[in-house]
């Protein structure tokens, strides 16, 4: 499969051309809320070469009236040349009414109608506790609104086949979700509806959310010809979902040694939608307060609507809980001149520990417990583990300064992200089989290690296992929620092999003429004892002239998901005179595996650490007092480039049920985790002072080194 | 479309103390250049590795192109003030000549009434040069960067030349720290009055990265930095950079129709003959992927993601960035004519073998990027890898595509 890649024989979203294609083009709003008053496209429809051109009145459910952010769709063109269309929705007639525009967390916050969700848990009594306390750690930190800038810009192909049945081409990873928005908004049956997924560009990313999909499909409802939607890179920067900003307070109490009460408030800005946030919540308090046994804890979290651009809520769009707790942790280690690790050691939460009923109204799964794996992965960081790599303070002379540091986190599925994977396995008369698998993944790792999983229990060649694309016409349903793909997909396809496999022996015995017990599979055959064979194709070919073809499909919901934990280490050096901040190297350590092939694997958690090291020092898109974007150029934003990043080293610690392949789940998102709070930790040795706000940019490094005179 | 690269206006030309850098030059030939490294104290490669750190983009971005460009960050601008240049420009009238001071002001109103930028002459040699920035990533634009080039004459300094971005104009001089630091023989004291001076009357930016006085508090340690390298490199006689020069790229053939509106073209794509309908402003990205060539992937449109990367006449173009016209008669390898899934390549080999794509958009791009430099650099240092993975990978933080074009330069020797 990584050779089609290589040979560019690989398809996106985009790889596709149809003859008499329509090209779209949006027009967004230049203002952050805004009513529409008056929209006239007369103008731009007697352009030659324009099909189509709809504003809000025409597109009912679909175009918004309303603006709710700045670069909100509110009109589309579309016509024979892209040219043609840009120009064309550039000639609508606009008349906006400027409405009042919620633009921050604060204002957000004294609005009620602003707030999608909240979430409060608490047990003992944090404030008595945080009173008693001979030490007490305090801050605010704050994330900002993440742009996620895939490679491939959002786009959509849609048309309509011979039977004029809507066909949809999506980069947006989840067909089954697109399929139901879309079903709804058109106001079709889904049956009317088919979505094909090919492979989707920076899934890993976040490409979760619905972007375009809707105008595509109603030009091609409306005109009956292929349309095609690209955003530009702009666009996609600007007006795609990204990563919500956050602040999170934490007041962290230290007595007698130990962590003694947590207080954790968080706002999170969802922007425009405000959708999924009841389960981001309970996200972020559960991943912030599992890691740590503290007698009193209480989390307040609240997720806003805003007039900015919408945020997903899906992709490591929890960081800033687990980040604030993870370095007043480390500052609490300081206060008690421990070492950061073994301070961590000690506190890692067991089952039966006090916090269980917060953690339990958050969604944690009774008797969830990590602490021995997470010390493992600690002390493979630690000079007991081997690896000579102390946290070290900074050398004294010149400006700069290094320092070391640690962070781990976990990710435990709630009840919401339990849900069974399916696989769909057939066996065809010629010996070879398809399959077909959900939740369909977007690393390298999914298909290429389905298809070995399943030629390893059947005993053949892994190229006679053909993986259909993500296509709601032939793949296992799946709800599209965050169910980790990898491990309830792959955990399917291997029960599934295993009952085809079955099937294939009792089919096999059958012909010839021999007990099953007395059978074996292997190589393509079923052999009996006296050594007479049947090939896969003999069985194959005699089942569908039976009229019973071999087709397992197989839902197996697991009784767990195993957690995703992750330990990660950092070294960063610092320039106290210019603010600039160098990370040497990043480390990680998972419990995961076995694995079929580790590589995609380490792969996957390599451009977690990458993607934590931009989300660290240089990523977020920052808005005007109007709610404008302030970049608007993709040249101006930086992105991590092969050149910014330092060595990274990845190990796995096997956790996982020994009998599978799929032992482990979303490990990348509990790196990605573990490594921004183990950068963020060095920077802050580095500098001596502590950082709150990313990223870590020059000037920001600056102001907490030498703030500046009043 | 009139395509300057016909007019031969490409190459460099020693006479004298002096090298003569033709407009069109592409960067990454003046970084390959032994005469450019010598001639500059080896700022002006090292400028140009800075203000481009792709080698993709500086195999196409040419010297001529950087200079007119008015970006108020560019590390090239300050380097070649640093240097003095003299840009020569051809004009119906007459030819002018116009120094770096005068012309990086407002290139406009050299070029204003026809005039062309024919080539960047680099008068003499200073003794020493230094170059520091100030940057949220080393691939980013610099929110400061400071270009010092020290001449001496004896144990003084006869000419220094200070230069500063990060302003709410082009890069500029700072000529009365200059003169503070001429006829001296660069004390520390002399050192730092100069930084002062330069730090406290630049008229620095205020933009989302950092306010002008956060700049202004940046600029005076990275103006003494560079100071006191340039003063110490320029006594020692010793040039910036890696001394380590590489053959160059393939020569760039002249334009094969300098003059184009519309009409068919025709080129040779992996070894087949596509015959297209063109406009002058269609980008050999719309005719290869019009043309059912799909490993070509459409991604940025500005060149700096890479994923549309083929290789023209053997040179690694950003497909989207390059005329259609360009290709004119001409041969385009993509990822599908490197090889196929039947007969990889072995870079395509390694690829998969060290498991470098996840999500794989990138990867035709990295690995036509990466067939480029090994093409004229068999043995690359990770380094140079890491400066040719032609784009950006936003899935495998890159230590995988690394490692595999490592590995095939191995096996490949």
């Amino acid at each position: 499969l990584s050779l089609r890649r290589a040979t560019g024989q690989a398809a996106f979203a985009g790889d596709l051309a149809l003859p008499g294609t329509l090209h779209l083009a949006l027009r967004r709003s230049p203002l952050a809320h805004a009513r529409v008053v008056r929209a006239d496209a007369s103008a731009a429809r007697a352009l030659p070469g324009v099909v189509a051109v709809l504003v809000p009145a025409d597109a009912a459910g679909i175009l918004s009236p309303a603006a709710r952010f700045v670069g909100d769709r509110l009109a589309v063109a579309a016509a024979e040349e892209p040219e043609l269309a840009r120009r064309a929705v550039d000639m609508v007639e606009l008349e906006l009414e400027a409405l009042p525009a919620v633009l921050d967390l604060d204002a957000a916050q004294l609005d009620e109608s602003s707030v999608a969700a909240r979430a409060t848990v608490a047990e003992g009594d944090v404030d008595e506790a945080l009173g008693r306390a001979q030490h007490v750690v305090e801050g605010e930190w704050s994330l900002p609104f993440t742009p996620s800038v895939p490679l491939e810009p959002s786009l959509a192909v849609t048309w309509l086949d011979e039977n004029r049945r809507l066909v949809v081409r999506t980069s947006a990873e989840s067909p089954f979700r697109v399929r139901g928005i879309l079903a709804d908004r058109l106001s079709l049956p889904a049956a009317r509806i088919r979505v094909v997924r090919p492979l989707v560009a920076g899934g890993s990313l976040g490409r979760t959310d619905m972007v375009i999909e809707d105008l595509c499909a109603l030009v091609t409802l409306r005109t009956g010809r292929p349309a095609r939607l690209a955003l530009s890179a702009e666009e996609e920067l600007s007006t795609a979902p990204g990563r919500p900003a956050q602040q999170v307070r934490v007041r962290l109490g230290v007595a007698e040694g130990r962590l003694v009460a947590l207080d954790l408030r968080l706002r999170i800005d969802l922007g425009a939608d405000g959708e999924g946030a009841t389960e981001l919540l309970r996200w972020c308090g559960r991943h912030a307060l599992g890691l740590y046994r503290i007698p009193h804890v209480r989390f307040e979290g609240v997720a806003l609507r805003t007039n900015r651009p919408p945020a997903s809520a899906r992709r490591v769009a929890d960081a800033g809980t687990a980040l604030a707790v993870e370095c007043a942790v480390d500052e609490a280690a300081a206060s008690v001149e421990e070492d950061a690790m073994a301070f961590r050691r000690r506190h890692l939460r067991a089952p039966g520990d006090p916090g269980g009923e917060a953690l339990a109204a958050l969604g944690e799964p009774a008797g969830q417990d990590d602490a021995r794996a997470i010390a493992e992965l600690l002390r493979t960081g630690s000079p007991d583990g081997g690896r000579p790599r102390r946290l070290r303070l900074a050398s004294p002379s010149g400006p700069q300064r290094q320092g070391s540091g640690v962070g781990i986190a976990r990710r435990v599925e709630g009840p919401e992200g339990r849900a069974g994977g399916a696989a769909l396995l057939r066996l065809l008369d010629d010996g070879s089989f398809t399959l077909a698998a959900g939740p369909s993944a977007v690393g390298a790792a999914d298909e290429l290690a389905y298809a070995e999983a399943a030629a390893a229990i059947l005993g053949v060649p892994p190229h006679r296992i053909v993986c259909a694309a993500a296509d709601t016409d032939s793949a296992p349903y799946e709800p599209g929620d965050p169910a980790p793909a990898y491990f309830a997909a792959g955990r399917a396809v291997e029960q599934a092999a295993r009952d085809v496999r079955e099937r294939i022996r009792e089919a096999g015995a059958a012909l010839l003429g021999v007990p099953v017990a007395e059978t074996t599979v292997q190589d393509g055959v079923v052999r009996a004892g006296s050594g007479r064979v049947v090939r896969f194709a003999e069985i194959g070919a005699a089942a569908l002239q039976a009229g019973q073809p071999l087709t397992v499909t197989a839902t197996p919901v697991p009784a767990s998901t195993p957690p995703s934990l992750a330990a990660a280490f950092a070294e960063a050096e610092v320039d106290l005179e210019t603010g600039v901040v160098r990370v040497m190297w990043l480390d990680a350590a998972l419990a995961g595996g076995p694995f079929a092939d580790a590589r995609p694997i380490e792969g996957q958690v390599e451009g977690a650490l990458a993607d934590a090291l931009e989300q660290a020092l240089a990523a977020g898109l920052s808005f005007d007092s109007e709610g404008r974007p302030l970049v608007h150029s993709l040249r101006r934003v930086p992105l991590l480039a092969a050149i910014d990043v330092p060595p990274l080293s990845v190990r796995f610690l096997p956790a996982g049920d020994p009998l599978s392949r799929f032992g482990a789940a979303a490990l990348g998102e509990a790196a990605a985790r573990a490594a921004l709070a183990a950068i963020v930790n060095a920077v802050s040795r580095a500098v001596g002072a502590r950082l709150h706000e990313l990223p870590l940019a020059p000037a920001r490094v600056l102001e907490a080194v030498r703030p500046a005179p009043a | 479309v009139l395509d300057l690269v016909g007019l031969g206006l490409s190459g460099l030309k020693v006479e004298d103390e002096d090298v003569e850098i033709g407009a069109t030059t592409p960067l990454q030939d003046v970084v390959d250049s032994p005469v450019a490294h010598s001639a500059t104290a080896g700022l002006l490669p090292a400028a140009c590795r800075a203000a481009l750190p792709s080698r993709l983009l500086r195999s196409m971005a040419t010297i001529g192109g950087e200079a007119v460009h008015d970006d108020p960050d560019s590390e090239l601008a300050a380097a070649l003030l640093a240097l003095n240049a003299v840009f020569m420009v051809s004009h119906p009238q007459e030819p002018r000549e116009s120094p770096a001071l005068r012309f990086l002001r407002r290139p406009a109103t050299d070029l204003a009434g026809g005039g062309i930028l024919r080539s960047v002459l680099i008068p003499g040699t200073p003794h020493g040069a230094a170059l520091e920035r100030v940057a949220v990533l080393p691939s980013a634009p610099p929110l400061l960067a400071v270009a010092v080039t020290t001449t001496f004459s004896g144990d003084k300094l006869a000419r220094v030349r200070l230069v500063v971005t990060g302003l709410a104009t082009p890069p500029a001089r700072f000529i009365e720290a200059e003169a503070q630091l001429e006829r001296t023989a660069g004390e520390e004291d002399v050192l730092e009055r100069a930084a002062d001076l330069a730090s406290s009357h630049a008229p620095f930016r205020d933009d989302p990265w950092a306010t002008a006085e956060q700049r202004r508090r940046m600029s005076r340690p990275l103006l003494l930095r560079a100071l006191r390298t340039a003063l110490e490199r320029g006594r020692r006689r010793e040039a910036m950079g890696p001394a380590r020069v590489r053959p160059p790229l393939p020569h760039r053939a002249p334009a094969p129709m300098p003059y184009f509106t519309s009409g068919r073209l025709e080129l040779t794509v992996n070894g087949r003959v596509v015959r297209a309908e063109a406009e002058a402003r269609t980008t050999l990205l719309d005719l290869l992927r019009g043309a059912g060539v799909f490993g070509v992937k459409a991604g940025c449109a500005t060149g700096r993601c890479g994923a549309c990367t083929v290789l023209l006449d053997g040179r690694p173009v950003a497909s989207c960035l390059t005329l259609a016209v360009r290709a004119q008669g001409r041969t385009v390898l993509t990822a599908e004519g490197l090889g196929t899934v039947e007969r990889p390549h072995p870079l395509q080999t390694a690829f998969a073998e060290a498991g470098a794509s996840q999500c794989g958009f990138c990867t035709p791009g990295l690995v036509l990027g990466a067939r480029a430099l090994l093409d004229a650099v068999p043995d690359p240092t990770e380094d140079e890898v890491r400066d040719a993975l032609a784009g950006l990978c936003r899935c495998t933080g890159y230590a995988k595509p690394v490692a595999a074009v490592l590995a095939a330069a191995r096996g490949e020797r």
